[in-house]
This record gives structure tokens, C-alpha cells and sequence, in this order.
């Protein structure tokens, strides 16, 4: 035990820390203040959501009940199912339940797939339906294009988001 | 002659230099790309000085000209003043200062050089390409519906530019948060460690704003998608919101290091302890914190509502307290030292003169009504050039000498050093003072012409110009001439009390043999006699 | 506009004299300080250089009482700098209530301006000075900023709406007016002239007529004829007004499928969300470009939008039509200026580049 820790030590402690307790925890508080960093960064696509939503109440009401409730409603519940599987594979590590802490990670990746999915066939379906933003060729444009602005917005919250699920799949599968 | 092995000859390889986790030689990587970059941002202000010798331009064309100020912006911006004191003299420092052996992710602090050299790669492909005339500030719609210059090539290098940032930042606030010696508190930290950590808040909460401010500029500039543009069913206003909320903080980015780097000199060439160590460490995370509290004191006139203006003002006065009490902390400081006007403290006493005049200044600027007048003149260019250029370069520079014993193991010439702080100091001042008259005269700003009564303050503008250039073109040669001719340094040739001067000159590849154990807060220095006792030593 | 050299801009408005002395309230503070702190660098500096003899024994104890002290009394210091600009800040906002409205329109690089007579000038402007004159102004294209060194006012003028600026001018002479918001290429050179004259020889002025070659035609000249530039904005206003089609709903029979415009002018309207909305430049501007915005209750959203139909001039003289539309509507009014029928028939309507 002690041997195998020493092992354990010299293998993946880096040479900056000084034990494994303090590479954890610098571990975890690189990733609070991370994700703080996101916070702010979709932060200023939520304000800009938020200011045409005044701005534009009844086009956005309207352009908004174009989206697929169902699709939306059934990826919001796996995603949060995922956080909790991702939850309790973290759980399940440190209480060094190594199997189970690799079944909820299988989990957690599984349902990340299907979301990715889900939203590809959503996306498929926005662009089929044309809920998508009309490119103007005229300038000035008329004011009815404003449900382009919130498209646009939708467009660019759900792809960053996409690309971020598709960045921890890939970790997930390194990690696995 | 036995060669002691350092961290410069651990490894002599480019791909030794160029793939290095060592937080060290990273630092120089950065020293030697941002001087390359202050370099192109100084030709750029080199041609804005010279064109503006005459009210009509004679030497470049309208558009040339407004190429020019905004490279210089964008340049010196992004390239220089954010990375300069944080990603040299903090990369170098901060695992030095407190005791350990590296930064908490070596391989985060290289990926972030690459970025910031991907995202300058970017910016000068847009600059060969043709350049960008939209101001550093980018200012929609013009930015995103009129400009016909190379804004998406150039924003995409900001926008790059931004993670290495926030890497940085979030790198530091983990190694001074988990790395820290034995027996080093918080209020044991160098007040470099204090302004670097308040510093790094800044660049991780507020750059992912402009990140995604550029973002949407991106966004509407390709689809004519209305995101700013009101011909689109756009707010310009909001961009102006998004840019201020960062670069208003980012500003202080740029400041706050400095004062750091002011805080360790002072001290140090006065031999005597930083007076009002809390309310200095304090008044730093108050600036950070305050900082993101007052960037509408940009737009008192772009017509945001009067009672905005009011409390944008208001919070502006209570951010410039921090400062005015690190000002007098240091003044005070000096009473009764023993003072040695070694060239690092002539650059220390220059920032506090630069600073002050810089950060009085600015009480014109959150001054509601003043501000109506000379906002937009070149009094905000004086301003804000007394604070990043009078300040900030005068503590880089300050810093740069300060550690250049412990970074390269060579003495400079002493000499060369004060003449060169000398010509900054007063070319300086040449240079920017006829600019705040300038300015309540009611000349604008990004103007190419000006009425002619303006011409003899531009011409001594310019003269000064050249002076100030003179200040920073010495050094680059006498601190390069003193690798090569420059006498041995000593591990600790200044008598300071940090844990850095308790390694050797150039230190080792770990920085230090042993981890040292801290027993004393730092400048526990003796007026009286001018010794010192050191914030700790290495064990065994 | 003299050449010679001066260290504080002509003081030529109102304001002028109150931002001046709040500049050098703020001077004399800021030198005081400035002097404290290189006074004790020095004395400090050379005093206690290294060797000298003076003595370096400290007796501590007080710097808690020192830097609450200097804490705050920059503190107070500052409040109190904050409290007297903000009153002038705060005056410059508010603008009388009887005042002389000017039109300004920016657009890359120039600046036009309308009197409410209807005359317009390109880059020039004439005043009458002792009198508060308001200027509403927007933006054709980017951002720009009016700014007047000599009556110590700038504001910017965007693009979408109506800013205002208000001043009132002390001295005859002439002024530089400058843009102040970068524009692009020839931002520098967006700049004119102020003339500030004498009421008599304004109103002289106005009778007076100007070369108006150097205009571009509007969509709206197309629309009514080339003459009508000596109109009032108003009744340019009118006529386009009738031209547009606008007068079929608002005007024959308003209150079926279209609220009357009489007298809504700064008064709020009840809007179909159950907000309530003022009706003043800013939202009249908004209901001719973008109508299905601000619904008035008991409406349906029929409007078209004037995109493209209108440009800036234009948008501004219907406005100043709605504002001149007073209690209850007169065949005259309804109907449409008389002397229209004359007119030749108008060109069609042209989609604007």
C-alpha cells in the first residue's frame, strides 16, 4: 500500500507540487476560477439576449415559438442528468469505487452523445423549417428581420455550447 | 572557471528554449516578443508624432493616419501593456517570490505563449494585409458596417490574444492560492504577489467580455446580422457597454502591476519598511474590485441616462482613493530611510511623479461636466498615456533593471541606466504635457489636421517624443551589451529582503535547492543601519 | 477663430464660464496635492539620502490615524468635486423650457442642420445669441459627436435616435463646431462653423436665401417636388404626409384602423403590451421605421415600415408635422395642405441605397 503509493506519487505528481494533495487541490480551484471564465463569457450572450428581449418583445415571443419544445425540453432533462451521473463519478472516485466511477463516466459521455444528437437533429430541423437568421441584401433593412437577432443569438449560445460538450467528450474519452 | 548550471544552460536546444515548462525561460520567450511588439507599436507612434508636426499632414494620407494611431492602440494594448509586467516580470517572479519551483501549470503557462503568439500572428497578418482603422476600441457600427479595413483579421487576434490572458491569470491566482512556502501568509506576500493576484481576478473575469463582445462584432460584420448596428435593429450603445466592462478593468490590468513592482523597489533603495503594508495590499483588491464598478465613465457623453453618468462619476472618485493612498503610502515610506538613487529607484520615483500627475488627471475625466469638454480631446490622451506610458513603462522598465541581476546574473551599466531613466522622465513629461492643454483647447482626438494656432504644442509634443524615444532605445542596447561585458551579479546584489535574492544569480532550474520556510514579512529592512534580514531561507 | 495663442479655449456660452470654474476649482486641488506629494518626495529624497546625518529613529504608533486621515480626506475632497460637477452636468442635461429647436443630422463627414423655417445649411450654423437653442440630432451612418470647444458642450449623436444638446450663446462671433466620436477616413476633417449673431441679424438671415445646389435631393424632394425647400418643416412635413399614404389612415378617418396623431405629441400612449409609452421623437422615429414595435392599444399591427422610403430629413419634418398637430383635426389639416393638388404628380417611389 504505502509502495504502491510512492508509485502513484512519482508517477503523476508534478515536479512544481510538492504531494498529491496539493496538485488536487490546485487542481480544483483552477477549475472554479475556469469556470467562472465561462460564466462571463456567456454572460455577455445572455445580456445581449436579455436587452433585445426588451427590445423586441413581441417578435421575440413570436420568433421564439418557432423552436422544437419537445427536442429542447427532453436535451435540457439530459443534460442535467449528466451533470449528476458526472456528479456521482466524481463521488464514486473518491471513495476509490473505481468500477462504478467508470460506469457513471460511461454514463455521462453516453448522454452527452445523445444530446449532441438530438441537437444535430434539431439544428437539421431549424434549417428544414427555416428558423434560421435571413442574411439581409439590402442595408438599411426592413425592421421585420429583427427575429434574425434573436436566431443569431441562438445560433451562436447553443454552437458555443455544442462545441464546449464535444471539447469534454473528448476529455471524458482521454480520461476513460 | 567552473560553470555553475542555470536555468539559461540547463539546455541549449531551441526546441530546449521553445518546448520549456520552465516558468523562467517562458518569461524570457515573452520578454523578447513583447519588446518586438512595443517596438512596431513605437514605429507606429513614430509616424503619429511626426505627421502631426504640421496642422495639414504632409507625410501620410488621412487613412494611413488613422491605420496608424489604431495599430498603435491595438498593439500596444493587447500586445505590450496587459502581458508586459504580468507574463515577464510575474511569470519570472511569482514561483520565485514565494518559494516554489514553478507555477501550478507549467504546460498552461507555454500554451498560453503560443496563443499570445498566434494571436499576434493574426493582428500583424492583418497589418501586412492593409491594416484596420477602426481605433483600438472598435467602435460599432463603423467597425462592423463601414470600415473597409481588415477589422475581423485583426479582432480574431485580439480575441486569441485574450485566452492567453485569462490562462495566465488563472494560472497565478492558483500558484499564489496553493504554492506558497511554509510559514508564508497572505500578509507575509511581496505586494508584487498582491497587485499580480488582484491583476489576474481582472483577467479572468473580464476578458471572456471581450471575447465575446468580438465575437458578435464578428458575427454582425459577416451575417449584417443587427447586433449593434440600429440601421439593423442593433444598439450601438450595448457594444460600448460590453467593451467599457472590460476595458475599463483592463486598465487597471495595466496599472496594478506596476504598483507592485513600485511597492518592492521603494522599499528596497529606501531601506525601510513599505508603510501601510495592509491598506496597500487592500487598496489593490479594492482597485480590482472597484474596477469593474465604473466603465460608464466612458460614456457620460454618448447618451446614457444623466442619473448613470451621476453614479458612473461618483464610483470613479471612490476607485481613485486605492490609488491616492498607495501614492502617499509610498511618499511615506521615503521619511526617514536611507535613500541610494540606484537606477531602478530613479524609474520608481519617476512612476510615482508620472502616476500622480496621471491619476489627478483623471479626477478631471470623472468629473461630470469637465469631462463634456475635454472628453475625447487629447487631455484623455495626455491622461491616459501619464498612467500606462509615464506609469506602467516607467515600472516595467523599473522592474526590468531591478531583476535583471537575478535574471540574466549581469550588472548593467549604472551609468547608461539613470541617463536613460533621465531622457524617459523628461521626454516624457515634453511629450504629454502640452497634450492636457492641448486638449482643454479643444483639440479631438484620431485627428489627422488641426487648426494651426495648435502647431507649436504638437511640434514640442513631437520634440519630446523624440527624446522619450532615446529613453527606450538605450536601454534595449546597454542591457544587451551587459550580457556579454557586464560584471557577475551576486545572488543578492541590492540587499533585498525577497525570496528570490536567496537563490542564486541566474537561479537553478527549480529556482531553489531546497523549498525555503518563510519567518518574516517582507522589507524588513533597517534605516538605521541599512541591513536587512531576509523573508527566509532554504533549508538544509 | 483667431490664431492667436491662448491658454483656456473663448468662454462664449452660459456654461462655459461655470465649466471653467469647476476646472479650476479642480486645478487648484489637484495642484495642492500634486505639490504635497513632489514637495515631500524631495524634501524626503534629499534629506534622508543615504549617509546623511539626520536621525532614522522612528517613534511609531500612528500610522493607523495617519492613513484613515489622508483616506479621508481624499474622500471628502472628492465627494465634494463630484457633488459641484455633477450640479453643472446635471444643468447642461436640462434644457429650458422654451428654447429654439435645430435639427442636426451627422453623417460621414458633415454635418446638416435645419431650421425650424425650413432653411438648411451643410457644415455652417447660425444662432442667435441669448437665447437657448436645442439641438436634436441623429446619425445617418455611424457614430459622431457635436462638439463646440468654445460653449463647452459635445454630445454624441447615434445612429437610430435623437440625442439633444442644449446651449445658449453669450457672444457673437464665430465658432469651431468638430466631430469628436472617430467616424473613419475623414473624421478630422467633419468639422464647421458656429455663427452666432445678434437675434435682428438672425432673423435677417433666415429671410435670406442659400445656395441649396450643394444639396443632395432627399427621397422626400423626389416625392414633393424640388420647391419645397422653402417650406417650414412642418409643412414639408405635411406634405409628405399625404405623399407617403400616411394621411389614408391617420388622417381621414383616424381611430378605425389607425390612432389619430392630433395632440399625442409628449403625451403617453397606452401601448397593446399594457405599457405606456411617451410619444416623443424618439418613439415616433420608432413607429415610421419599425411600427410593430410599440403597439397602440385597440390597434392590430398593420403598419408597414418606411424603411428605406424616408431618410433622416425626412423622418425629422414629419415629426415636427405631428408636433404642429393640435386639438382636433381641420379639413385644411386632414386633408392635406391645398396647394398640393397643384403639384405635378411625384415620381414613384424609390427604394433608398
Amino acid at each position: 500500500m504505502v509502495k504502491s503509493e510512492i508509485e502513484i506519487t512519482a508517477k503523476y505528481l508534478g515536479i512544481q507540487f510538492d504531494n498529491l494533495k496539493q496538485q488536487q487541490e490546485a487542481a480544483t480551484v483552477g477549475m472554479w476560477i475556469f469556470l467562472a471564465t465561462e460564466v462571463l463569457f456567456f454572460g455577455g450572450l445572455i445580456l445581449a439576449y436579455v436587452v433585445y428581449r426588451s427590445t423586441y418583445p413581441d417578435i421575440f415571443d413570436q420568433a421564439g415559438k418557432e423552436f422544437n419544445l419537445a427536442i429542447g425540453t427532453t436535451n435540457t432533462v439530459i443534460l442535467l442528468t449528466s451533470s449528476y451521473s458526472m456528479a456521482l463519478a466524481i463521488h464514486a472516485v473518491k471513495t476509490e469505487r473505481n468500477n462504478r466511477a467508470a460506469n457513471y463516466l460511461a454514463l455521462t459521455w453516453f448522454l452527452g452523445l445523445i444530446f449532441l444528437g438530438l441537437k444535430a437533429y434539431e439544428y437539421y430541423d431549424d434549417i428544414v423549417r427555416q428558423v434560421i437568421p435571413k442574411f439581409p441584401q439590402e442595408y438599411p433593412i426592413p425592421s421585420s428581420n429583427t427575429s434574425s437577432i434573436l436566431y443569431l443569438i441562438y445560433y451562436t449560445m447553443t454552437g458555443l455550447h455544442a462545441l464546449h460538450l464535444t471539447i469534454g467528450l473528448g476529455v471524458i474519452a482521454v480520461i476513460f | 572557471m567552473n560553470q555553475k548550471t542555470t536555468y539559461l544552460n540547463a539546455g541549449t536546444t531551441i526546441k530546449s528554449w521553445l518546448l520549456t515548462q520552465d516558468h523562467k525561460r517562458i518569461a524570457l520567450l515573452y520578454l523578447i516578443s513583447i519588446t518586438l511588439f512595443f517596438f512596431i507599436g513605437g514605429a507606429a507612434a513614430t509616424v503619429i508624432r511626426l505627421s502631426l508636426m504640421t496642422p495639414e499632414s504632409t507625410l501620410v494620407t488621412p487613412d494611413t493616419y488613422n491605420k496608424m494611431f489604431t495599430l498603435h492602440g491595438v498593439i500596444m494594448v493587447w500586445f505590450f501593456l496587459i502581458p508586459s509586467i504580468p507574463t515577464v516580470l510575474g511569470n519570472f517572479l511569482v514561483p520565485m517570490m514565494i518559494g516554489a519551483r514553478d507555477l501550478a501549470y507549467p504546460r498552461l503557462n507555454l500554451a498560453s505563449w503560443y496563443i499570445y503568439i498566434l494571436g499576434g500572428i493574426f493582428t500583424l497578418a492583418a497589418i501586412v494585409a492593409g491594416g484596420v482603422d477602426t481605433g483600438w476600441t472598435f467602435y460599432t457600427p463603423y467597425s462592423s458596417m463601414f470600415s473597409n479595413s481588415y477589422v475581423i483579421a485583426t479582432a480574431v487576434g485580439v480575441f486569441i490574444t485574450g485566452f492567453s490572458s485569462i490562462l495566465t491569470g488563472l494560472n497565478f491566482i492558483v500558484t499564489i492560492h496553493q504554492m506558497r512556502a511554509p510559514g508564508l501568509t497572505w500578509f507575509r506576500l511581496p505586494i508584487f504577489l498582491w497587485s499580480l493576484y488582484a491583476t489576474s481576478i481582472i483577467l479572468v473575469l473580464a476578458t471572456p467580455v471581450l471575447a465575446i463582445t468580438l465575437l458578435l462584432l464578428m458575427l454582425e460584420r459577416v451575417f449584417r446580422i443587427g447586433i449593434f448596428d440600429p440601421a439593423l435593429g442593433g444598439d450601438p450603445l450595448l457594444f460600448q457597454h460590453l467593451f467599457w466592462f472590460y476595458s475599463h478593468p483592463a486598465v487597471y490590468i495595466m496599472i496594478l502591476p506596476g504598483m507592485g513592482v513600485v511597492s518592492e523597489l521603494i522599499p528596497c533603495f529606501s531601506r525601510k519598511k513599505l508603510f501601510g503594508y495592509r491598506f496597500v495590499a487592500f487598496a489593490s483588491i479594492a482597485i480590482a474590485v472597484f474596477g469593474f464598478l465604473v466603465w460608464g465613465h466612458h460614456m457620460f457623453v454618448s447618451g446614457q441616462s444623466v442619473y448613470a453618468g451621476m453614479i458612473f462619476s461618483l464610483l470613479s472618485f471612490l476607485v481613485s482613493i486605492p490609488s491616492a493612498i498607495k501614492v502617499f503610502n509610498w511618499t511615506a515610506t521615503l521619511y526617514k530611510g536611507q535613500i541610494t538613487y540606484s537606477t531602478p529607484m530613479l524609474y520608481a520615483l519617476g512612476f510615482i511623479g508620472l502616476f500622480t500627475i496621471g491619476g489627478l488627471t483623471g479626477l478631471f475625466l470623472a468629473a461630470l461636466a469637465v469631462d463634456v469638454h475635454v472628453h475625447d480631446t487629447y487631455f484623455v490622451i495626455a491622461h491616459f498615456h501619464y498612467i500606462m506610458v509615464g506609469g506602467m513603462v516607467s515600472a516595467y522598465l523599473g522592474g526590468i533593471h531591478f531583476w535583471w541581476p537575478k535574471i540574466t546574473g549581469r550588472i548593467y551599466s549604472e551609468w547608461w541606466g539613470k541617463l536613460a531613466a533621465l531622457f524617459l522622465f523628461f521626454g516624457f513629461n515634453l511629450t504629454f504635457f502640452p497634450q492636457f492643454i492641448l486638449g482643454y483647447l479643444g483639440m479631438p482626438r484620431r485627428y489627422h489636421s488641426y487648426p494651426p494656432e495648435f502647431q507649436v504644442l504638437h511640434v514640442m509634443s513631437t520634440l519630446g517624443a523624440s527624446i522619450l524615444a532615446v529613453g527606450y532605445i538605450l536601454p534595449f542596447f546597454y542591457l544587451i551589451m551587459s550580457l556579454r561585458y557586464g560584471a557577475k551579479s551576486s545572488n543578492n546584489p541590492w540587499d533585498a529582503t525577497g525570496l528570490e535574492w536567496q537563490t542564486e544569480s541566474p537561479p537553478t532550474k527549480h529556482n531553489f535547492h531546497t523549498t525555503p520556510t518563510v519567518t518574516l514579512g517582507p522589507y524588513d529592512y533597517s534605516p538605521v543601519t541599512g541591513g536587512f534580514i531576509p523573508q527566509g531561507v532554504q533549508n538544509g | 477663430m483667431n490664431s492667436r495663442f491662448s491658454w483656456v479655449p473663448e468662454q462664449a456660452s452660459t456654461i462655459a464660464g461655470d465649466v471653467d470654474r469647476a476646472t479650476f476649482e479642480l486645478m487648484i486641488i489637484c495642484s495642492s496635492i500634486l505639490i504635497l506629494v513632489f514637495g515631500l518626495m524631495l524634501f524626503f529624497g534629499i534629506r534622508y539620502r543615504k549617509g546623511s546625518p539626520h536621525s532614522r529613529e522612528i517613534r511609531g504608533g500612528r500610522d493607523q490615524q495617519i492613513e484613515w486621515g489622508w483616506t479621508l480626506t481624499a474622500l471628502t475632497l472628492f465627494i465634494y468635486i463630484f457633488a459641484s460637477s455633477s450640479l453643472i452636468y446635471f444643468h447642461l442635461y436640462s434644457p429650458p423650457p422654451e428654447t429654439s429647436e435645430i435639427m442636426v443630422v451627422g453623417k460621414q463627414w458633415m454635418w446638416k442642420f435645419q431650421h425650424p423655417n425650413g432653411k438648411r445649411e451643410l457644415g455652417e450654423l447660425h444662432i442667435p445669441v441669448g437665447k437657448p437653442i436645442l439641438l436634436t440630432m441623429t446619425s445617418q451612418d455611424v457614430i459622431h459627436s457635436l462638439y463646440v470647444p468654445a460653449f463647452r458642450i459635445k454630445q454624441d449623436v447615434l445612429p437610430g435616435r435623437y440625442s439633444r444638446a442644449w446651449f445658449q450663446a453669450t457672444e457673437p462671433g464665430i465658432y469651431r463646431l468638430h466631430c469628436t466620436q472617430y467616424c473613419g477616413t475623414m473624421h478630422a476633417k467633419m468639422g464647421g462653423s458656429i455663427f452666432a449673431m445678434s437675434p435682428s441679424d438672425y432673423l435677417k438671415w433666415l429671410q435670406t436665401e442659400i445656395n441649396l445646389s450643394s444639396f443632395e435631393s432627399s427621397a422626400g424632394d423626389q416625392i414633393i417636388g424640388p420647391q419645397v425647400q422653402r417650406l417650414t418643416m412642418a409643412s414639408r412635413g405635411g406634405r409628405l404626409f399625404t405623399k407617403l399614404g400616411c394621411i389614408s389612415c391617420h388622417g381621414f378617418n383616424p381611430g378605425v384602423r389607425a390612432p389619430s396623431l392630433y395632440g399625442i405629441f409628449g403625451k403617453p400612449q397606452g401601448l397593446s403590451t399594457g405599457a405606456t409609452a411617451i410619444a416623443d421623437e424618439n418613439y415616433i422615429r420608432e413607429s415610421i421605421l419599425n411600427p410593430k414595435a410599440k403597439i397602440v392599444q385597440g390597434y392590430d399591427p398593420v403598419m408597414p415600415s418606411y424603411v428605406g422610403l424616408v431618410n433622416e430629413e425626412d423622418i425629422l419634418d414629419l415629426i415636427a408635422y405631428i408636433k404642429s398637430l393640435e386639438g382636433t383635426p381641420t379639413s385644411e389639416s386632414v386633408n392635406g395642405p391645398q396647394e398640393l393638388t397643384a403639384l405635378p404628380s411625384p415620381p414613384p417611389l424609390r427604394s433608398y441605397p
